[in-house]
């Protein structure tokens, strides 16, 4: 009777897994008890509830208590992996997935979280051929396509990345992971409307995720039409606006225009205060709720 | 190039958890041992990543250039290759770009008869800008995988002073010689 019990917790912690609620597949974990608490099965879902829940550390030493119980898993070692990942320790993260792959290397999640790692590093290329191998095994899978993305986002392909993304949200309008992808490469080309308007929409779609809601709610500011002006330090980055100002001056000067050349130095003086003054006075408004 | 002042949202982090794997049911348990792959595309090729002190900003870069000279401009951002782990042929192209920039300072100082501020500016502006494109690539990757930049304030004004101030010795000396 205990072991029904125990197994009908396990299947709704899975269940909360998959709706991406790690809190409650924790609550429903901690009801299992006996010989259940401790099975393979049981230390994998509670290393993703923690990582999904954004406690890496944790699901690194849950993870690795696991394997130290129950032998090399490539469920443990994908969590280990990808848990690692996120805090930074590439070297020990690849040695994870290539523990993981190791046992199976047609593993999709392993392959893409490998995948991702490289391309972190600058290894287009054999991020490419990690990618490859887990879409000849799973092309529609989830991760291969979320990491396609990334992988064009990392090279700087933008157009590829855009292509990803349109095609993930003409699937699914709804797909928050969509929605945030769509906010990263809008980020990274310095596109602040787009970026808020995809992590807006992720954000309510996941509401769950600190970083997701962190970014849409730092955007927000950045979007707000008191910053407008200072448009081009995002687009641009600021070094570059510089010096297009400085040619600006020197060009005037070199043409005999130094009385236009002296208002316009001003003029661009008081940008650059309000450049500097304008953005903590905005976020402090927000946070006293005088903004919104 | 992108915006370094939109600095949120480009953690790849904030695209959401990655799609969770439905092994926690699906997959059925593999009890083989670990064994070492022979698979070449599963070699270790990161051990050495992540180690080491942070890059910093490339538009920070161009300040230290602008301000310091191609000479002060060049150390940074050869220092900065080294800190990206970018591979040794890159950093002598940074290298190369510098040198190519110092060597057409000396050559218009020679013109315009001294090292004075202003025409003599554009020209490590210019090495700076390919310098950056050499850096541009990995330095994405270090920001979307969560990287943070280190400040290249004290390192950046220790070089505008101490290899500015060299560069410009040097440069009229050697004007002062040829003539």
């Amino acid at each position: 009777m205990g072991g029904t019990t125990g197994d009908e917790a396990l299947v709704l912690a899975e269940h909360w897994l998959e709706r991406a609620r790690p809190d409650r597949a924790l609550d429903a974990l901690s009801r299992v008890t006996g010989e259940e608490a401790v099975s393979r099965r049981a230390f994998r879902i509670r290393a993703l509830a923690h990582h999904l829940a954004d406690e890496d550390q944790a699901a690194v030493d849950i993870a690795r208590s696991g394997l130290t119980v129950h032998g090399p898993d490539t469920g443990l070692l994908g969590v280990l992996a990808q848990s690692l990942a996120d805090l930074g320790r590439t070297a020990e993260a690849e040695r994870a997935c290539l523990d993981g792959l190791a046992l199976d290397p047609q593993h999709v999640w392993l392959l893409c979280t490998y995948a991702k790692l490289c391309a972190f590093a600058g290894q287009h290329d054999k991020a490419r051929q990690l990618l490859d191998r887990a879409a000849a095994e799973e092309p529609e899978a989830r991760a291969v396509v979320h990491t396609r993305a990334v992988l064009a986002i990392a090279r700087g392909d933008q157009d590829e990345a855009q292509r990803v993304v349109a095609a993930m949200l003409a699937a699914d309008p709804d797909d928050a992971g969509a929605h945030a992808l769509r906010g990263l490469a809008a980020t990274h080309r310095g596109d602040a409307t787009t970026a808020y308007a995809g992590f807006r929409a992720a954000a309510a779609g996941n509401p769950q995720n600190r970083h997701v809601v962190e970014a849409a709610r730092k955007l927000k500011v950045a979007n707000h039409w008191l910053l407008r002006p200072l448009r081009p330090f995002q687009r641009f980055s600021a070094f570059q606006v510089w010096i297009t100002v400085v040619l600006i001056q020197f060009g005037l000067r070199a043409v005999g225009l130094g009385m236009v050349a002296f208002p316009l130095a001003l003029a661009w003086l008081a940008f650059c205060a309000y450049s500097w003054i304008a953005p903590p006075v905005v976020r402090l408004l927000f946070r006293k709720g005088l903004l919104r | 190039m992108t915006s370094d002042s939109l600095g949120t949202g480009r953690d790849y982090r904030a695209a959401g958890p990655f799609p969770a794997p439905r092994w926690s049911v699906l997959t059925p348990v593999r009890q083989t041992a670990a064994v070492t792959s022979t698979d070449p595309l599963l070699q270790p090729t990161l051990q050495q990543t992540g180690r080491g002190p942070a890059p910093w900003r490339l538009s920070s870069q161009g300040y230290v250039a602008f301000f310091g000279g191609s000479l002060a401009g060049t150390a940074v951002a050869v220092a900065n290759a080294l800190r990206l782990g970018l591979p040794r042929r890159t950093v002598l192209g940074v290298a190369a770009i510098g040198a190519a920039g110092l060597a057409a300072t000396a050559a218009l100082a020679l013109v315009v008869g001294g090292a004075e501020l202003g025409l003599l500016r554009l020209v490590p502006v210019a090495a700076y800008l390919g310098q950056a494109r050499l850096q541009r690539d990995r330095n994405r990757a270090f920001v979307l995988r969560g990287g943070r930049h280190a400040s290249l304030l004290g390192v950046g004004i220790a070089a505008v002073l101490g290899l500015g101030l060299l560069e410009v010795v040097a440069i009229d000396a050697m004007v002062e010689a040829v003539r």
